[in-house]
């Protein structure tokens, strides 16, 4: 054990004496401030362009009035006096609940007679009574939110509306969330949940299968316990496809761990390089001639090769940490991950989430490492083992995507569609009846195989 | 040498094929502590092959080694553990210092203190420039951090493959002393392998010689050039008179060229029956100019001889 802990000692100190090593590791310092920097910016961007462009609609009254009063249609006096009343009070988007009260108050309905000779006759009259329309008004003129809410649960109960529409309201008024009425209260968090509980309570009153209400169950209890508990980030919210609550530092960390797959590039090559070099240079025969058995060299080189692999990981991690804590700021950072398992909320640090999905990623990394290493201790050419890693790191997946396409059913036995554990956890495989299970087992039948391919090449090789 | 040999290495019966090629047939050596043992042949008869398997670069097919009793197969670490060496080119690593390379030998083998690093760089007499990158050190240089590598360990056999290649002459004296103390004074088993035989006969104590992946024997410096010279000694005498002389000296061996006569005799008492010759000479009044005791047969001679009736094909 000692000796190995020498050995492995022996390999670092030659690795690290080398510009190209501390190169690798440059790299991966100015990727991370890079990647950091990019998704900053592609956030701004963003951010612009949707304040400009989406989100809040507002409406044009003076047109709406000009078209009313050029169709001309019955009621469409009552309509005019609606706009002109929305205009003036300046309510400008559909998406504030003061424009759903006066539409409360301005509601109309048009009652038709026929007179003797045919002609048919539309009178437009206010569907509520007086009192309600005076009522409304003034809940919009007094900024009185819940009187409005008291009053649309009263409302749907009269209609005989389903009890799932007044969830939302009587939420508010127990727990005192005043209901959107500015473009910025449609992005508070609280807004948004309650918004998605009411909808998942829509869903599964109305068809819901029972898988996907027991979806729909979790999505609410989740969404509960968030309000209950005034959180208003969860990391499981920014996903790798863009699909964002808001612009937080999470977006461009989830996203890092794409970045995994670039690092392992960088390892395959200290792989593929570790015992060709020592061919290319004539040292081999001096580390050989050492009283050390020859798998010990190799298992040595091996564990330097992945020491330095999660190195270089952690390196950016931490370097994409920081800039991402200096560019976003460090509010949000000390969010948790929030899921339900088995019905049950189940919370991990944001970071130690984030650090997680790195370390599931870098299982591709350790196998085409692990590929490298045996190519290199065959053939003794590193240029091979590293053009052969890298083909398989970049274009195996491509290939078991085309084999998945063919209905080629075997290609489920390739390394490349086993390597992302993540997909296949959540039901993504491209192959019917992929388990967890079936892809570790094909992974270890793999590293197996490199292993032995390596150990035989190398301590049976004729130097 | 000691009177008491200890066995420092021990090869019998091996055989190793490359390929089909089959490159060595039952090689027996026993080489002892306290020796140089030099390792004759010409280029491709073997002897790189024997150090590899020796050093353990190269595996075996049949036959034992054994070094300090430990077999080399059962129980390889302790039996590389004596050894020391360094196998064709000293090629080390450049981006490191002499210090930082001979320090990753050193993890590798126990009991290696940081001041018997020392002690074996002012050995090898790199204490200048140890601390610079080996990517810097001329061919020489690189040998004697080889030479300091291959002893670090205090191993008992110490096997050198063609170590003298490169090197200029005053290089080539320095090691060779170097060689010469550490198997006579630090009882080291020294294995030299060489082509050129003229080095063999300046630092070896016994000489094996192989050809063709066969070994056509062991032998003591002495040994060979004996064997070889029928037991004379020739010397060359320069007269006036060389019928006169030739006259005298009838019934004893000699031969003439041009202008000198070259008598031959018995090594065993060769200053006395020189001695005889000249006073015959000089009494019946032929003037002597020179005696010249003409030199030795080199080994390199000798090996030719030796390998050619072997029927050596070079290549």
């Amino acid at each position: 054990m000692a000796k190995m802990l020498r050995l492995i000692q022996n390999e670092f100190i030659k690795s690290f004496k080398k510009i190209s090593t501390i190169i690798l590791f440059v790299i991966v310092v100015v990727v991370g401030i890079g990647f950091t920097a990019l998704m900053y910016f592609a956030i701004e961007e963003e951010k612009s362009w949707n304040q400009e462009m989406y989100g809040y609609e507002k409406l044009d009254y003076d047109t709406l009035i000009s078209d009313c009063e050029i169709e001309g249609f019955t009621g469409y006096e009552l309509q005019i006096e609606m706009w002109e009343y929305l205009r003036d009070n300046e309510i400008p988007s559909p998406e504030s609940w003061k424009y759903f009260a006066v539409e409360e108050a301005f509601a109309y309905e048009v009652e038709e007679t026929v007179d003797d000779e045919g002609n048919v006759k539309g009178t437009a009259y206010y569907t509520y009574d007086d009192a309600t329309r005076k009522q409304m008004l003034n809940v919009v003129e007094t900024n009185d939110w819940k009187t409005y809410c008291e009053y649309m649960i009263k409302r749907n109960n009269a209609m005989g509306m389903p009890e799932e529409l007044n969830w939302q309201y009587q939420y508010r008024l127990d727990n005192n969330i005043a209901p959107p009425e500015k473009r910025e209260d449609l992005n508070d968090y609280r807004n948004r949940l309650i918004f998605q509980v009411s909808m998942a309570k829509e869903a599964i009153a109305n068809d819901a299968t029972k898988e996907e209400q027991e979806a729909l169950e979790n999505d609410i209890k989740l969404a509960l316990y968030r309000l209950d508990n005034d959180i208003r980030v969860n990391v499981a919210d920014y996903s790798m496809n863009g699909d964002w609550p808001d612009y937080t530092i999470w977006i461009c960390l989830v996203n890092s761990s794409m970045i995994v797959s670039f690092i392992g590039l960088l390892v395959v090559v200290l792989a593929g390089s570790s015992v060709a070099n020592e061919f290319s240079q004539g040292t081999i025969k001096f580390l050989l001639i050492n009283p050390v058995k020859r798998w010990k060299i190799l298992v040595s080189k091996y564990i330097t090769c992945l020491l330095t692999g999660y190195a270089l990981i952690m390196v950016f991690y931490v370097a994409t940490l920081l800039i991402s804590m200096v560019l976003f700021g460090t509010a949000d950072i000390g969010a948790d991950y929030i899921k339900i398992a088995n019905g049950e909320i189940v919370t991990t640090s944001g970071i130690v989430y984030i650090f997680k999905t790195y370390m599931i990623k870098s299982i591709n990394v350790v196998v085409m490492a692990t590929l490298a290493f045996a190519i290199s201790s065959l053939v003794r050419s590193s240029g091979l083992a590293i053009g052969v890693s890298v083909f398989s790191l970049l274009g195996g997946n491509t290939v078991v995507q085309l084999l998945a396409q063919f209905k080629q059913d075997w290609a489920r036995y390739l390394i490349w569609a086993n390597t992302d554990l993540t997909v296949i956890a959540s039901d993504g495989s491209m192959f019917p009846n992929h388990s967890l299970g079936f892809a570790i087992a094909v992974i270890i039948a793999h590293m197996v195989v490199f292993g032995l391919i390596a150990w035989d090449g190398f301590t049976k090789r004729e130097v | 040498m000691e009177n008491t040999k200890t066995t420092a290495l021990k090869i019998s019966g091996l055989n190793k094929a490359l390929g089909k090629k089959h490159i060595l047939h039952d090689i027996d050596l026993e080489a002892y502590k306290g020796e140089v043992f030099g390792f004759l042949g010409p280029n491709g008869a073997g002897k790189t092959t024997t150090i590899k398997i020796i050093v353990g670069l190269l595996s075996l097919d049949d036959g034992e080694i054994e070094v300090n009793g430990f077999d080399i197969k059962k129980n390889y670490e302790k039996a590389l553990a004596g050894i020391g060496g360094i196998v064709e080119n000293p090629e080390m690593y450049k981006h490191l210092t002499g210090k930082q390379n001979l320090r990753q030998y050193a993890r590798m083998r126990s009991g290696v203190t940081e001041e018997r690093i020392d002690e074996v760089v002012k050995l090898v007499g790199l204490s200048n420039r140890i601390n610079e990158k080996v990517g810097k050190y001329s061919l020489g240089m690189r040998q004697r951090l080889g030479v300091a590598q291959s002893i670090l360990h205090h191993p008992s056999v110490l096997i050198l493959d063609e170590p003298t290649n490169g090197l200029d002459p005053a290089g080539i004296k320095e090691l060779r002393d170097i060689l010469k103390e550490l198997a006579h004074k630090e009882n080291i088993c020294v294995i030299v392998s060489s082509h050129l035989m003229s080095e063999m006969e300046l630092m070896c104590d016994r000489v094996g010689i192989i050809t063709q992946g066969k070994m056509l024997g062991v032998y003591t410096i002495e040994e060979m050039i004996n064997a070889n010279k029928n037991g004379n000694l020739d010397f060359e005498l320069e007269v006036d008179n060389m019928d006169k002389a030739c006259e005298i000296l009838t019934g004893k061996e000699f031969r003439t060229d041009d202008t000198k006569i070259i008598v031959s005799v018995d090594v065993e008492n060769s200053k006395a029956l020189i001695a005889e010759i000249v006073r015959d000479l000089v009494n019946a009044g032929v003037s002597i100019y020179a005696v010249t005791p003409k030199e030795n047969k080199k080994l390199e001679d000798v090996f030719i001889e030796m390998t050619n009736s072997g029927g050596v094909q070079i290549g």
